[in-house]
């Protein structure tokens, strides 16, 4: 198996959050750094928050963009849109508006020189069959990220996966999102919750409860379990809400599932939050995941896509750093193991 | 991490009407002020009325139960908005422990809500 033009590694910028947001480094420099540290080649950015004005890409900066990444010998693989459906929390947009919306963002990915964006589930189905001709003329691949509480079958994922069987489109894919296959909390967020002050007995109840099987007929129902338990055993409000993150962060699915649709995926998100002491995830099994991707043939790149600016300050370019190491490692063994 | 900078080192100021606090959005992007609140501001562990406090971001001031409204306005990540605290006078110099609490409601994730507590105690400037 020639793994040559496999698996690429590179990394989303949202991983340097904390650089970022902390004003301590500026796009430019982030994206010197990607190059530097030799976490690309692929180079992935939030619109929202990599870009001010986004969707609004001005001719001045996209050059300036494309001759960045030219000369740091990047690839901008992929660009996160969002379907902002609740910008107005009680009024939803109409579809004609959430069209505008990702059309405007779509535009601005192919003026970066993009090949993929990443779009989300609220988009919904009649959205992007109408984004579909925008996105085959600008020659971008459009990738529905796979991310928790959703899994390869859950209702929300099939209803796409009957769509895209019916548009039978290249520019139709999937990006999974690795939190999506954790085998537990991970143990990052049990360490901030303890230094937030958060009570024991409620991080022990998240813990139970994030560890129940999910019903795919209910895929969100957790939260609303979780925060009745919590109320119903008095805890503050503030404590209880910061615990919902772990549930739409990362959630278990057998690293296996993923094999059903990786000749539809486009992009990967490399999604983890703390290594263990061999150098290993603590909660998401990368030695399980990476062969069903190279296995299954995917080619494309996948994200280093580390979120620990919700629970430390640590440095995000350091953690980048020992995910690829992982990544070469694996993909190392899995390269011998095809000879 | 975002818990230790809602609130801006250095971000406490006092000014000819009151008092202004530096804060920044828990976010990791931008979002429209639509679904952001303020809901706790404390000085010295005292709750301060929020029906005075008024919130400045690229340089429009707004209401704290007027935010709701503006869903074309954005607050970007690398923005400070300030806090205005009206009649509030505190001595120069003088250090307080400050708290303020953002509640973010992402556009893209419909019914989550995260509120965000931050305490600091900070030099008034």
């Amino acid at each position: 198996m020639n793994n040559s033009k496999g698996l690429r590694r590179g990394t989303t910028l949202f991983s340097f959050t904390n650089e970022f947001h902390g004003r301590q480094y500026t796009l430019d420099q982030l994206i010197a750094k990607v190059a530097e540290l030799d976490l690309g080649p692929g180079l992935e950015l939030v619109g929202f928050s990599h870009l001010r004005d986004f969707p609004n890409v001005t001719d001045q900066f996209a050059a300036h963009f494309r001759e960045l990444v030219q000369k740091h010998n990047l690839s901008p693989s992929c660009l996160a849109i969002n379907a902002d459906v609740f910008l107005r929390p009680d009024q939803p947009m109409t579809k004609e508006e959430s069209l505008a919306y990702h059309v405007a963002q779509v535009q601005a990915a192919a003026k970066l020189g993009f090949a993929v964006v990443r779009y989300q589930f609220l988009a919904g189905t009649e959205v992007i069959k109408q984004l579909l001709p925008t996105a085959e003329r600008l020659n971008i691949k459009l990738g529905l990220e796979i991310h928790a509480p959703e899994k390869v079958n859950s209702p929300m994922v099939l209803e796409y996966r009957e769509f895209y069987a019916k548009q039978d489109s290249p520019y139709l894919g999937f990006i999974p999102d690795m939190g999506s296959t954790a085998t537990r909390v991970s143990p990052a967020f049990i360490r901030y919750f303890r230094d937030l002050g958060i009570p024991q007995k409620l991080i022990e109840l998240t813990q139970q409860i994030w560890m129940e099987p999910d019903d795919l007929n209910d895929i969100h129902g957790k939260i609303p379990r979780f925060a009745a338990r919590a109320k119903a055993a008095g805890f503050r409000e503030v404590d209880v809400a910061e615990c919902f993150i772990v549930f739409g962060l990362f959630s278990r699915q057998a690293p296996k599932a993923w094999a059903e649709i990786v000749p539809q995926v486009v992009h990967i998100h490399g999604k983890f939050y703390h290594f263990d002491e061999n150098g290993s995830e603590s909660a998401i099994p990368y030695e399980e995941i990476l062969p069903v991707f190279i296995e299954g043939g995917y080619n494309g790149f996948m994200s280093s896509e580390w979120e620990g600016h919700f629970f430390s300050d640590d440095s995000g370019l350091e953690m980048v750093k020992k995910h690829h190491a992982l990544i070469k490692r694996i993909m190392s063994k899995q390269a011998v193991a095809a000879l | 991490m975002f818990v230790t900078r809602v609130i801006s080192d250095n971000g406490l100021a006092v000014t000819d009407n009151g008092v202004d606090i530096d804060i920044r959005l828990p976010w990791y992007r931008a979002l429209p002020l639509s679904t952001i609140g303020v809901t706790q501001v404390k000085i010295d562990g005292k709750e301060i009325d929020l029906f005075s406090v008024t919130f400045e971001v690229n340089g429009k001031t707004y209401r704290l139960d007027d935010l709701a409204k503006h869903y074309t306005q954005w607050w970007y990540i690398l923005d400070s908005a300030y806090l205005h605290l009206p009649g509030l006078s505190l001595v120069p110099g003088s250090e307080h422990q400050v708290t303020v609490t953002v509640a973010i409601r992402p556009p893209y994730i419909p019914g989550f809500y995260r509120l965000t507590e931050c305490t600091k105690r900070l030099r008034a400037n």
